[in-house]
């Protein structure tokens, strides 16, 4: 036994602050008026106790912020020790280094104070549809071209808001409505979260929640080591290309196990490039987090012992570790990476049990103004095919290593006037194998607005796809088009009234050798339109008599 | 007119709780009949009819209202048995039902598994045309590809077409005109279009709904229609009403125009039940059948509705009154796994066979097998003594997974009994967790037939202080039928707001659909004085896109006060998530008028008192049940639940038989009788620490 809880009241408490931690993303997308957060998730919350230990989280909450979320609170607390503040505050701060690695997200803190203790913090983070500067894009050449900086500051004062600095921030922004009100929702979010904070305590009789988070974060500690023991030790390599803007940009880890700790280290990998997809360190560190937890103990709630095993360094200036005053807009699709760079070295550690590639999320930010001229900054997620994994098939569009959920047609619609013309599942996307990756999807808008638009895109596997495992084939590639003609999924572009935008997802990779699959499920995805009968032949080796419906192998 | 009743169709049993002009209540029960559900139906009528000495006709002669908890569509959806429902869906957008909302995943968890969608790729077809959110027509429909569409799904086996198209909830003319095309080609199919049936923005829930109704009409037209034939030839001579899976009642045409509705209906009456029952503000109630462990909440006095209630592996696409249902029941059969670990359930011995005890061909062990073995079932009283069990049968086939294990008998049965318990344990802190409900600081009504052998373990394990056993825990959710009030909900959307409202409009609305529950309610026989109507609309601040229910009250008026409705909206908001924006605009999106008929029943209730207990409380018998903490069968006094009066109490370790259930008390649990014949448990055992307790005289 871990501490002060038997292993019945454990769970039972664990169970209920991880509880008030989905409550409190529950508050925030009820409440928020931007679609990325209301329809797409894009959004995390969490609970740290009284010495800023985190302890829990919403369960649907997005990995990077989750990851980057522990540091936040501590360059939090380093700017506005414990003992400056007071009940009704709440702070706020967008720096990228400090924050999620860009400067569209808010990360907005309040500390709970119960019967006149300071005995937890929250903290929710969630993506601004507008921060000022040029707009949210991967064009910048530095970070002041990106927008509004927000130092860590008071956002409220003992339950008064900040006038003047919110005055700084809606002067700043091109739908200061909509942020208003996003900024507003992460603070009722948090609100709600110390609520139930105080509620929870009194019920279950705790003066203090240093006890219970020692002992949550130990047994998570434990159970992560003991996963890492069972994978032999030594040091695996792993390196690729992935899209930059002008060539391919090279990725390199070394990763070592080591009796129950893993270390990587990102030296070999290449500068940063002169546009906003620099990677800074807390965004990387993330995604080792992410990529070591999913490996190990992806069934248990995360918190601070998700994250004691595992060290990284990364040498200053490179991608994954850029620094002031790199622009780091679009930094998300270099930093999702990080996974797939992991889980290719770990698979040499631990053959079968890594997922291939998946095809990943793809972004547009559109940004001008709808039919009724109202103006818009709206961000439409689609995603690729997941991976498949020895036994399981990848799904269909299915985001990875993210998991933000795309925007429903009908809503997307009536917010922005775009016209969403197809969105289908492509067949034969998804990498052929004993286990079949995910097809990615295929989606085409038109700008039925009446003015112009500009549209930022972010995205990548559109030259490397996405690459099976143990003999999966790749997924295919990701393309982006522009009236009909090849774009850059990097660039921005103007989309004239009546122009057109298609994005057809990359599929994920598959798992093992295609040769493998049976038959008949060769046959049902034939059925289903997801594999068509001349990839069967060509891939499976699979003929399929379409009279009689037989399928064998050649 | 002297008798009201409802009948709950459970997987295993059919409940049917009568309340005579006097109020006085009594419960009955026949077997459930599987295929035919309506002959059970008819038979626990005429059991009931025998009880007040009527033939069927005389009784039903005099019955006023029967409310049917049906489970019909649950069971077919559950069981794959419904109609082969085709898909239509809008050129460029085949892939709803399968890409669903997402749908969103916990982010460590790769290991995904990738449910088929509810109509296959195969069965679903596209038609060209297009409404604009506006609801304008950008493209005219085709009705060239409609004829197509139509073709490819008669060819495909389709037996019944849900339509959903884009931005039908403002400019439905496409879906109509597809539903004509339909009649036209293909006469009798049943059709469902999505903005009559589930008027939402977000294609996918609205499309999910629409083709789960579709592929019910069938199976609901039928067994609704059946019924309601049989009873009017046995003399009933109201309409019958169907619980609906929001907490309302529908009346036969209703119920067929919109099958999706009777989804869980008999599961939903059982907090409606415990809300009668109980003034506590948390309440977990909890339902054990034959086949499936139901669990469902109270939360600070109301019944929790989910948008987001799932079937199977899909959304329901419909609000449902919050009811998860998991494989766990009296029937649950235990098998040993190839890891060596003990399974019980999901899989269910039902009805037919039945468990082994049954001696109706079962052979496999279940839960109530178990329970035979260990002493907690009489098998000469099972059911008041309608049905023997056979304990030769129950130990032959409990001694096959102890032999498998390598255990002796009784510790086998209790294996079972336990696992069981922990599974029924789980699917409680599910819905607890979600809801923020604490179990131990919780309220319990332990509903079903079979949930009382098991409550007081399970009460010991979840740290729950108190918890009742109805009186009717048998037929809990045929009780909540029988008690509730008549509800129906008439919703319509008009989106305006505060800065332009459309007060005309509005009134006009409200007084359309407050016709509409006021017709219901004369069609369901209540009385003008009886009626009342309770109005809620959804509301929003600009830009937020996830509405709150906020009542209102109309004091007379034909248009609501703006000023009013605006105010409730900032408190509500602030009540929810503590603040509010007074500056912001306000949209509203939907309104609803609940028309709600009183029941003078929980009135005359309250009158007809449970005789009190007079003299000394003796048990009736001493019977070897296995106690886990003595680790063996130990002689326990046996009580018979239906002569303790009120005011009686009875100390655990004791088992308490009444006619349709059993309860295990164990040790420190006290409990305790009401005025109404319910039995009120407190672990404590501290006297005063009960709800209402009706003098307490503990004789026991």
């Amino acid at each position: 036994m871990n501490g002060a809880y038997d292993p019945v009241e454990l769970g039972i408490l664990w169970d209920r602050v991880v509880s008030i931690a989905d409550e409190i993303v529950t508050a925030l997308i009820a409440t928020s008026f931007s679609t990325m957060v209301r329809e797409s998730g894009d959004l995390s919350c969490m609970l740290f106790d009284a010495r800023g230990k985190s302890l829990a989280q919403g369960a649907y909450s997005v990995p990077s912020f989750t990851g980057t979320g522990p540091p936040t609170m501590q360059h939090m607390l380093r700017r506005f020790p414990p003992e400056t503040l007071e009940p009704g505050d709440v702070l706020i701060t967008n720096d990228p280094w400090m924050g999620t690695g860009h400067l569209y997200d808010i990360n907005v803190m309040r500390p709970v104070f119960h019967r006149g203790r300071l005995v937890a913090f929250t903290l929710s983070v969630t993506h601004l549809p507008d921060i000022g500067g040029a707009g949210y894009a991967t064009t910048a050449r530095d970070v002041f071209e990106e927008g509004l900086w927000i130092p860590i500051a008071k956002l409220m004062r003992a339950g008064r808001i900040n006038d003047e600095l919110m005055e700084i921030v809606l002067g700043n922004v091109r739908l200061p409505d909509m942020v208003r009100g996003d900024i507003m929702a992460n603070v009722t979010c948090n609100e709600v979260g110390g609520r139930l904070i105080g509620e929870f305590m009194d019920e279950c009789g705790l003066a203090d929640l240093s006890a219970l988070s020692d002992q949550i974060i130990l047994t998570t500690e434990q159970a992560m080591r003991q996963a890492l023991r069972r994978m032999p030790a030594g040091t695996y390599r792993n390196a690729f290309d992935v899209e930059g803007v002008d060539g391919a940009v090279r990725y390199a880890v070394a990763a070592t196990l080591d009796g129950g700790s893993i270390a990587f280290d990102f030296t070999g990998t290449d500068p940063i490039v002169n546009r906003g997809i620099n990677v800074p360190f807390c965004y990387t560190s993330a995604f080792c987090n992410y990529a070591v937890k999913a490996l190990t103990i992806p069934q248990l709630p995360n918190n601070e012992g998700a994250a004691r095993p595992i060290a990284l360094s990364a040498p200053p200036g490179c991608l994954l570790n850029a620094e002031r005053p790199a622009p780091t807009g679009g930094r998300h699709v270099m930093g999702h990476f990080v996974a797939p760079l992991i889980f290719g070295a770990l698979a040499q550690a631990i053959p079968g049990e890594v997922q291939a590639d998946s095809g990943m999320l793809s972004q547009l930010n559109c940004t001008g103004r709808n039919r009724q001229g109202q103006p818009i900054a709206s961000l439409f997620f689609a995603s690729g095919g997941f991976g498949a994994l020895a036994g399981i098939d990848g799904r269909d569009a299915c985001p990875g290593p993210s998991n933000m959920i795309g925007t429903p047609i009908e809503v997307w619609e009536s917010e922005t006037s775009m016209r969403v013309l197809h969105k289908e599942i492509v067949a034969d996307s998804g990498g052929a194998g004993a286990w079949r990756g995910g097809n990615g999807q295929r989606i085409k808008q038109r700008n039925d607005t009446g003015h112009p638009l500009a549209i930022a895109c972010f995205a990548a596997r559109d030259r490397f796809p996405p690459q099976g495992v143990d003999g999966g084939r790749p997924g295919g590639l990701r393309q982006f088009l522009l009236n009909d003609q090849p774009i850059d999924p990097k660039g921005r572009y103007v989309l004239a009234p009546g122009g057109t935008i298609e994005t057809l997802e990359a599929g994920g990779g598959g798992a093992g050798d295609p040769r493998a699959r049976a038959v008949e499920l060769v046959l049902a995805d034939v059925r289903a339109g997801l594999v068509s009968p001349a990839a069967a032949r060509r891939d499976y080796g699979v003929e399929i008599d379409p009279a009689t419906g037989r399928a064998w192998r050649r | 007119m002297t008798y009201q009743l409802c009948i709950d169709i459970g997987g295993t049993f059919t409940d049917c709780v009568v309340s005579d002009a006097a109020g006085d209540v009594r419960i009955f029960k026949a077997r459930s009949t599987p295929g035919a559900f309506e002959r059970g139906f008819l038979d626990v009528l005429a059991l009931a009819a025998g009880h007040y000495g009527l033939d069927l006709n005389g009784f039903l002669g005099q019955v006023e209202r029967i409310v049917h908890g049906t489970t019909v569509s649950t069971n077919a959806l559950v069981e794959g048995k419904v109609a082969r429902a085709g898909f239509i869906a809008n050129q460029g957008f085949p892939d709803i039902l399968t890409l669903r909302e997402g749908p969103r995943k916990r982010a460590f968890e790769w290991r995904l598994d990738f449910p088929a969608p509810f109509v296959p790729p195969g069965r679903t077809a596209t038609v060209g045309g297009r409404i604009d959110a506006h609801g304008q027509e950008i493209e005219p429909l085709d009705e060239a590809s409609v004829a197509a569409a139509i073709e490819r799904l008669r060819r495909a086996g389709a037996e019944a077409i849900g339509v959903c198209l884009m931005w039908s909830i403002v400019n439905g003319s496409h879906e109509r005109r597809v539903a004509e095309l339909i009649r036209a080609a293909w006469p009798g199919v049943p059709v469902t279009l999505s903005h009559e049936l589930n008027p939402i923005p977000r294609e996918y829930r609205r499309a999910i709904a629409t083709v789960i109704d579709a592929s019910l009409h069938a199976t609901v037209g039928r067994y609704v229609s059946v019924l309601s034939r049989a009873l009017a030839e046995h003399g009933f001579k109201r309409e019958l009403l169907v619980g609906n899976c929001v907490g309302g009642m529908m009346p036969p045409a209703e119920i067929i125009a919109k099958p999706i509705y009777s989804v869980m209906s008999g599961p939903t009456l059982a907090p409606i039940a415990a809300r009668h029952l109980t003034d506590e503000a948390d309440v977990i109630v909890i339902d054990m059948g034959g086949t499936t462990f139901d669990v469902s909440a109270i939360r600070g006095g109301k019944l929790i509705v989910t948008p987001e209630a799932m079937i199977g592996r899909d959304m329901l696409g419909i609000p449902k009154v919050d009811v998860r249902s998991v494989g766990a029941g009296g029937g649950s059969i235990a098998r040993v796994d190839v890891g060596g670990l003990l399974r019980v359930g999901p899989e269910s011995a039902g009805a037919v066979p039945g468990p082994a005890c049954y001696g109706s061909g079962g052979v496999d062990p279940t839960v109530t097998d178990a329970n035979v073995v260990l002493g907690i079932i009489d098998p000469n009283y099972f059911l008041g003594g309608r049905i023997r069990l056979d304990p030769a049968a129950a130990a032959a086939a409990v001694g096959r997974i102890a032999k498998t294990l390598g255990i002796g008998l009784i510790e086998a049965a209790y294996a079972i009994h336990t696992t069981s318990n922990h599974n029924m344990i789980t699917a409680i802190e599910d819905i607890t967790v979600r809801e923020g409900i604490n179990p131990r600081d919780s309220y319990l009504v332990s509903g079903g037939g079979a949930t009382a052998c098991h409550i007081g373990e399970m009460a010991e394990i979840l740290g729950i202080e108190r918890f009742m056993i109805p009186r009717f825990a048998a037929g809990l959710s045929a009780f909540g039928g029988l008690i509730s009030e008549l509800r129906w909900g008439e919703t319509a959307t008009l989106h305006t707001d505060n800065r332009r409202f459309a007060a005309d409009a509005v009134a006009e609305l409200l007084a359309e659909l407050r016709r509409r529950g006021d017709a219901f309610l004369a069609r369901a026989g209540v009385p003008p004085g009886e009626r009342r109507f309770e109005y809620v609309y959804q509301g929003r601040y600009e830009y937020q896109s996830w509405e709150i229910e906020v009542p209102f009250e109309l004091n007379g008026e034909a248009s609501p006060d703006l000023a009013r409705l605006v105010e409730a909206f900032h408190a509500m908001h602030e009540r929810v998530y503590s603040i509010k924006a007074e500056s912001d605009t306000v949209e509203f999106t939907t309104w609803r008028v609940q028309a709600v008929g009183r029941n003078r029943l929980k009135e005359r209730l309250a009158d007809s008192a449970w005789p009190r207990q007079s003299g000394p409380l003796r048990p009736k018998a001493k019977r070897p049940v296995y106690l886990h903490a003595a680790g063996a069968l130990r002689p326990l006094p046996v009580y018979d639940g239906n002569v303790i009066g009120a005011g009686a109490s009875v100390d655990g370790p004791a088992v308490i038989e009444a006619e349709t259930f059993t309860t295990l008390l164990l040790a420190g649990q006290r409990a305790e009788v009401d005025g109404q014949g319910n039995y009120l448990v407190d672990r404590g055992g501290q006297a005063g620490r009960l709800g209402q307790p009706q003098g307490p005289a503990a004789i026991g």
